[in-house]
């Protein structure tokens, strides 16, 4: 098993990270109702949907509470949007813990999961939280989908050549000089005489 | 480039012509099964790629209930400010594309042609351009319902493989390899061509450099020469056919004065060989052999005949003398042998007896008797008078004389025949030579010839004073073209040499480029590889990023693409794997997952791929009704997916189920100003197609920025 000597990682840390997850995505905090200990509990907004996130310093404690942030929440958003309206319907209740499910817990783990009521859950405990990094993994149905910036924006595979036989010492010049003669029919060798020519 | 619009009519379910507004981010298409959204998604993937493999022979196409028998489909693209139209019509027998770019209209195979230039050039690389873009098409644009789990199930590792490099458009960078061999091979054939030409060009360039040393500084003009030159031509002139002169500054002159010198050339050997002639003829007509004072040849043989008929004359006397002398001697032979005979009869009658007395033996005593009695009989013979004086030596003596006459004769004879021999010979030799030299009569030859001689002796002396000045005027002549032939040579050499430099340049330039070019093609030769390599890294994390959030398995959370080469042969396997557990994990999903979690793990990948071709031509995705009995959470986790993908690509999906339908609707509506989402609603479906009823999904009632809890 892994991360049987793993470090725990305190819950206001993984608020931390996970706010900043949200606010580096273009969600805004939002106030949470007053009912609601302030310390352990953030509210956002996206134009898409209503998020709140709690962080329990214990399973136990996570499983004991966790109900009464999501009501917190749900009159948070009651309060403030009309009940045919979209968003209203759109929100998550994310909640972390850097405790482990004991193995008696599992089934109530997966209950908090698939109550669907309301809110939709995103449970992360310590068992996949093994670091502050790893709170991504609960929070990424709430972040965009990350197409790694650079190397594939082409329209074929000839595009990437220039950057490719680079790695093998080729001139990018050179190599886009075959490939436009290739691609407008020309004589290949033509072009890259010319380029040669021309140095 | 989106889909703005759809109409359909006679396609598959469609039985009737419908038109649909798709101009929108995403559009929910919502129906129970077996009422039309398949075949809506297939008519759009029908009418780009002109195929839909799945469902089988191309009259499956045709709607069951169409009245015109003819199935159509149109879908207007955009792509920024560019329309595309595209029309497909199939009736049954022929399929024709027709595609409208702009103002500009194409048909047939050229439409075909021209949409995989659009929507998919690099498909215009593959053995089948057009199989390769519906291959294309299913894997990276429509995930179809029945093939949803065709990729990461029933493909092998080495076709996955090769679905990916033909999505990355390996093909193109191979036939550019291709291309590039050929030309290198062709362009180090014309280098080395060119070489070998640049190499005439040096050995001109050498052989120019040494004909301009060997010309000198030669400066001579030919302006002194010019009056030399009419003259000469003005005296050769009576000599020569070529009676006028070329310029003397021509190209010609040097020429045409060598033919004048040859001809002058000729000329006085012709009046020498003449003068030879005349000269030997003199000498021949005076030595005509002189007549000898002997008897003519007739004479001479008249004599020998007449001294030969004398010998015979006498011959025949001494013959007959000597005959009859013969005659007489035999006779006397004769006689004594009679007698001898009639002696020994004689004496053998005598002692006749019963036997032979010499040999006893018997015999007829009667015949022999009478046999020895006529032997003592001798014949009276006549014999012949041999007179005492025969005269034959007086006859010897006479016959000795004629024959000294005779051999004095003969030889008087054979002197005279050699006589007119000689004299026939030479008559014969003056013919010919007065022939030779022209003279036609016998008389007075030598008068004529010594008139003549002088003459020709005057125009040899002519001639050759012709052929001195002209040679000298030849030399003139040589000088001032050799100085002519500096000058083009120098001027040629300026020329080659300026080649040359050009030439070695240009050799040392193109022999780089083909050795650049060979270093490209060594580099190319990985490159499909690192091109797939590449996409690979790309579509990973995006794969693990998707199934993640979908999140379907409770344990096996991770996804892995793994990629090697096995015997030259590209292969791409999937594992699944459970992060808390390090030996959890296969390279055989379905060995794990359920059916619904592998079509899970089947939309992650496909969304991946999708995801990964940013600029893809067509830039949508389209799902028909991916997910079957997935529970709520995993639906949840689909629709955040969705949402993502939605800002990313135009989408299109579909789902059989109502609730999910909701989610979607919900979960995909517009959020921001210019969104747009459009639901198509199949209520019904009878004989004349579906009911649909289409509308735009409701956004938040007011702005969103307004309904933020921030107050």
């Amino acid at each position: 098993v892994k991360g049987s000597s793993r470090k725990i990682v305190p819950a206001s840390e993984l608020l931390l990270v996970a706010q900043k997850l949200l606010e580096d995505n273009g969600y805004i905090e939002v106030p949470v109702g007053d009912d609601v200990a302030r310390s352990n509990a953030r509210m956002f907004e996206s134009p898409n949907s209503i998020v709140m996130i709690a962080a329990f310093d214990s399973w136990a404690d996570l499983r004991e509470s966790w109900a009464d942030y999501q009501g917190a929440a749900v009159e948070a958003i009651t309060k403030r949007l009309r009940r045919e309206d979209p968003k209203a319907w759109d929100g998550y209740l994310v909640l972390l813990t850097p405790s482990l499910i004991p193995l008696d817990q599992q089934g109530a783990a997966n209950e908090i999961r698939s109550d669907t009521s309301r809110l939709r859950k995103l449970l992360g405990t310590g068992d996949e939280i093994e670091s502050p990094s790893a709170v991504k993994r609960t929070l990424l149905p709430l972040l965009p989908i990350n197409v790694a910036p650079g190397e594939s924006a082409r329209r074929s595979g000839l595009d990437a050549l220039p950057r490719i036989l680079k790695k093998h010492g080729i001139n990018p010049d050179e190599t886009e000089a075959i490939v436009e003669a290739f691609k407008a029919r020309e004589p290949l060798l033509e072009r890259l005489h010319g380029l040669v020519n021309s140095k | 480039m989106r889909i703005k619009s759809l109409s359909v009519s006679g396609f598959r379910a469609w039985a009737q012509t419908e038109q649909f507004d798709l101009d929108a981010d995403a559009i929910i298409l919502i129906a129970p099964n077996g009422q039309g959204k398949t075949s809506l998604f297939d008519a759009i993937m029908w009418s780009l790629t002109g195929s839909v493999p799945r469902i089988g022979s191309e009259e499956n196409v045709l709607s069951k209930y169409n009245e015109t028998g003819q199935a159509s489909v149109r879908v207007d693209l955009q792509d920024g400010d560019l329309e595309y139209k595209v029309s497909r019509i199939y009736d049954g027998g022929a399929q024709g594309a027709h595609v409208t770019i702009g103002d500009r209209s194409v048909s047939g195979p050229t439409a075909d042609s021209q949409l995989l230039e659009v929507l998919w050039p690099s498909a215009l690389s593959a053995p089948d351009p057009s199989d390769a873009f519906v291959a294309l098409f299913a894997r990276c644009v429509y995930l179809q319902q029945d093939l949803v789990r065709d990729f990461i199930q029933d493909a092998d590792d080495q076709s996955r493989y090769n679905a990916l490099s033909e999505i990355v458009g390996t093909g193109r960078v191979t036939e550019l390899q291709t291309h590039l061999e050929r030309a290198k091979t062709a362009w180090t054939k014309a280098t080395n061509v060119r070489f070998a030409e640049s190499g005439d060009l040096r050995r001109r360039l050498e052989y120019l450099d040494d004909q301009l040393k060997s010309l000198g500084a030669v400066t001579t003009s030919l302006e002194g020469v010019e009056s030399r030159w009419q003259s000469w031509w003005k005296d050769a002139a009576q000599y020569l056919e070529e009676k006028r002169p070329v310029n003397i500054g021509s190209s010609r002159a040097a020429a045409s004065l060598d033919r004048a010198l040859k001809a002058l050339q000729a000329k006085q050997l012709a009046v020498g060989r003449e003068a030879d002639v005349l000269t030997e003829l003199l000498r021949f007509v005076n030595s005509r052999p002189e007549k000898l004072a002997e008897p003519s040849e007739a004479e001479a043989r008249k004599e020998l005949e007449e001294i030969s008929n004398e010998i015979a004359e006498v011959q025949g006397a001494i013959d007959e003398r000597a005959a009859v002398k013969r005659k007489a001697k035999k006779q006397g032979k004769i006689r004594s042998k009679g007698d001898e005979l009639a002696e020994l009869a004689t004496l053998a009658l005598h002692q006749l007896g019963s036997k032979c007395p010499v040999c006893q033996q018997s015999y007829d005593k009667t015949k022999t008797k009478a046999y020895l009695e006529s032997l003592t009989r001798t014949p009276e013979l006549t014999l012949e008078v041999i007179p005492e004086e025969d005269g034959l030596s007086e006859m010897f003596q006479r016959l000795e004389d004629l024959e000294i006459r005779r051999s004095t004769a003969s030889g008087a004879l054979r002197r005279a025949t050699a006589n007119a021999e000689e004299e026939r010979i030479f008559e014969s030799e003056l013919s010919r030579r007065l022939q030779t030299a022209k003279i036609s009569t016998r008389s007075g030859v030598e008068e004529e010839i010594k008139s003549r001689l002088p003459a020709l002796q005057r125009e040899s002396t002519a001639v050759a004073g012709l052929l001195e000045q002209g040679e000298v005027i030849a030399v003139q002549l040589a000088s001032a073209s050799e100085a002519q032939r500096r000058d083009e040579v120098t001027n040629e050499l300026k020329v080659v040499r300026e080649q040359v430099t050009s030439a070695e340049s240009d050799h040392e330039i193109r022999v780089k480029t083909g050795e650049l070019a060979g270093k490209i093609l060594e580099a190319l030769r990985g490159a499909a590889f690192d091109l797939v390599a590449e996409q690979l890294a790309e579509v990973e994390p995006l794969f693990q990023q998707i199934y993640e959030m979908i999140d379907p398995h409770p344990a096996f959370k991770a996804v892995r693409l793994v990629s090697n080469l096995y015997r030259g042969k590209g292969r791409l396997q999937m594992e699944v794997s459970d992060p808390e557990f390090e030996d959890a994990h296969t390279t055989s999903p379905a060995s794990i997952l359920s059916s619904s979690q592998l079509n899970v793990l089947a939309v992650s990948m496909f969304l991946a791929i999708n995801l990964s071709m940013r600029n893809l031509p067509l830039s949508c995705a389209i799902l028909d009704d991916p997910l079957q009995s997935l529970d709520d959470l995993n639906l949840l986790g689909l629709v955040d997916v969705l949402r993502q993908v939605k800002d990313r690509r135009q989408l299109f999906i579909s789902t059989h189920d109502a609730r999910f339908g909701a989610l979607l609707k919900r979960k995909l509506r517009p959020v921001e100003d210019g969104e747009r989402t459009r639901v198509i609603e199949i209520t019904d479906w009878t004989r004349q197609g579906p009911v649909i009823h289409q509308y735009d999904a409701l956004r938040d009632a007011v702005t969103p920025v307004q309904r933020r809890l921030v107050r």
